[in-house]
């Protein structure tokens, strides 16, 4: 039951959040969130950023679109085979020269 | 990657190295070297060339330190000078602005795509790529060793020779054009 009073605060007042635009740390909240991310941020910073978007709307936004954007690229992306025969002729010119 | 202790391996050791760390990295560099040229003969030769450099300054590579760091340089720097000579590529962008990005005071940090989570889950492998091959080579390999290789921000600095910070601002443009190209190519495509 107080989770669920608790989840129902947290949406309103993230709905609360929504209609005021701008993230008033913006230029400190988007580097913490690159760093974040590319999994290079402090753990202060890691902190500070989580409890930061539990109230911030434009941020916590930002933050689910920059971390799709990165999991697409990572999981979208095919890779492409090695070709058969590269190994071997790479193999093959070393013995040449070696 | 420490270049300046020379080590005196055996040719054994040689060996020893070269298909215990050399070699199980094929992959990335095949995929990397795939993605700087758009061509597959073009890539094999560029991935064969980087191992026949390595292997011939493998006395400047110490055992079991970063092998896929190393080679990934040694690939960079054939590519910048061998291949992209030959090609049509724009030769250079021009960073003057974006460098400074996190030093200067006004910099743009809104929010500025309407890009949507649920746009980009819903494209295709094929159009991401696209998307990410439609860039200059040099933000195309920030994203490539960053996101698709999982290079930390130290490694890149390294391998590409610019200052940690550079490889951010690089990073930080790269992925906002990335974004722009993702938005218009839904745009055209119709998705909401």
């Amino acid at each position: 039951m107080a989770i669920m009073f608790t989840n129902w605060l947290k949406n309103t007042l993230r709905h609360k959040e929504n209609t005021t635009e701008m993230c008033q740390e913006s230029k400190k909240c988007l580097e913490i969130l690159e760093l974040l991310l590319d999994g290079e941020a402090a753990p202060e910073q890691a902190e500070f950023f989580h409890a930061h978007i539990e109230n911030c709307m434009p941020c916590y936004k930002h933050y689910n679109l920059e971390k799709k954007i990165r999991e697409i690229l990572q999981t979208k992306i095919e890779r492409r085979a090695v070709p058969n025969d590269l190994v071997e002729s790479i193999k093959i010119k070393i013995k040449e020269t070696a | 990657m420490s270049e300046n202790i020379r080590q005196n391996y055996t040719a054994l050791e040689k060996g020893d190295i070269f298909d215990k760390e050399f070699m199980p990295n094929i992959d990335s560099m095949y995929n990397f070297a795939y993605r700087l040229t758009f061509d597959e003969d073009d890539a094999k030769d560029l991935v064969q060339e980087t191992y026949l450099k390595a292997f011939r300054f493998i006395n400047s590579f110490e055992k079991g330190t970063n092998a896929k760091a190393w080679l990934f340089r040694i690939l960079k720097n054939s590519f910048i000078n061998d291949f992209r000579k030959k090609s049509k590529e724009p030769s250079k962008v021009d960073y003057q602005e974006v460098e400074t990005f996190y030093n200067s005071e006004d910099t743009d940090v809104s929010v500025t795509t309407d890009l949507r989570v649920e746009t980009i889950q819903d494209m295709i492998g094929d159009e991401i790529s696209n998307a990410l091959n439609s860039l200059a080579v040099d933000f195309r390999t920030v994203i490539i060793l960053c996101d698709l290789e999982g290079f930390t921000y130290e490694e890149m600095a390294k391998i590409l020779d610019i200052p940690i910070g550079t490889v951010r601002s690089r990073l930080h443009r790269a992925r906002n054009l990335l974004k722009e190209k993702l938005q218009s190519y839904a745009q055209s495509m119709g998705y909401k």
